[in-house]
């Protein structure tokens, strides 16, 4: 019978296969096969180095405004290869993720190795506008002069952890705004903006009034600040109430 | 000690810029400067939002995601 194959033959494929896998590794014909998965993984690998070079321009993009803007950004296409360290950052992940998933973002973040550092973010508004997950990695705003509708809609967000280190020229009114599922809320840092509003958080905790409540500026006046009558009356006794808002007497506290 | 305010049923206080059923006034404050206004005029008021951005709604609709 003809042979159908010289050993050059051979030795063209082995050396085929080293050269898409970038690998030196030796291969008998029988181990040939495996090596084409090895193909495969390298030629995927390449096509994620490729497109994520680009979209975070080699880990310097600061750019973010509309990111990951769309239900198209899920977990199985949010992997991105260099941390993410936003300065404008204008509905970056706006209606991010599919309705109804719980995704978390920082379950994503964990999985792709990678941060979120939104503590030089400049540029927040509508950040996480309409985000279709339930949860969200600690955040921090050390340098932020617009986050407004910061978390506007996201109607499955149930806990938030939150840092606040603003000037108080800074604009956070509509932060909240429709977050019915948020229970649980803890600010650091100082709000020293008007118009933040936790009227629509009805479930909201004893813990994250308390939380808030003594987040509130010291320092300003002719500010207010609106949280859900529901959530207050089913976290205090009236003595309770009292006794904490007393803490920040230069601030007018609403109840809707 | 602060003054409370308290609107009538249906109804919510505002200055025009907060709004509240009840409203624990910071020490200092008007009480002059609040009025009543209807349930239905506040849920009108309570409208806005990144629903009146432009840019977002813009960028809403670019992204086919609106």
């Amino acid at each position: 019978m003809k042979k159908l194959y010289e050993e050059e033959n051979i030795a063209a494929i082995a050396e085929a296969i080293r050269e898409k896998t970038g690998s030196r590794e030796r291969y008998t014909p029988a181990e040939m096969a495996g090596g084409m998965d090895a193909v495969f993984a390298a030629g995927e690998k390449s096509q994620y180095d490729e497109f994520w070079d680009a979209f975070q321009n080699a880990g310097s993009r600061t750019d973010y405004e509309n990111g990951f803007m769309g239900d198209c950004w899920d977990e199985t296409t949010f992997k991105p290869k260099y941390d993410l360290k936003p300065v404008s950052a204008r509905s970056m992940f706006s209606k991010f993720g599919k309705i109804g998933s719980g995704v978390s973002l920082a379950e994503l973040l964990n999985r792709a190795g990678v941060s979120l550092d939104t503590s030089n973010v400049t540029m927040g508004r509508t950040m996480f506008s309409a985000f279709h997950g339930a949860a969200l990695p600690p955040l921090v705003f050390n340098k932020a002069a617009d986050l407004n509708s910061l978390f506007y809609d996201c109607l499955w967000l149930d806990n938030l952890d939150i840092t606040l280190n603003l000037d108080k020229s800074a604009n956070i009114a509509g932060m909240f705004g429709t977050c019915r599922a948020l229970t649980n809320l803890t600010v650091h840092g100082t709000i020293a903006g008007t118009g933040v509003s936790l009227q629509w958080s009805t479930g909201l905790t004893k813990a994250s009034f308390i939380s808030v409540i003594r987040a509130l500026s010291e320092e300003t006046s002719g500010l207010s600040i609106t949280f859900s009558k529901t959530a207050k009356e089913a976290a205090f006794t009236a003595e309770e109430w009292s006794a904490l808002i007393d803490e920040k007497p230069n601030w007018t506290i609403s109840l809707v | 000690m602060r003054k409370i305010l308290t609107a009538q049923d249906g109804h919510v206080l505002t200055d025009g810029t907060v709004y509240g059923k009840t409203l624990y006034l910071a020490e200092g404050a008007d009480p002059s400067a609040f009025y009543e206004i209807t349930g239905e005029e506040y849920a009108a008021a309570m409208e806005s939002g990144p629903a009146e951005d432009a840019d977002y709604i813009a960028a809403l609709e670019r992204f086919g995601v609106r």
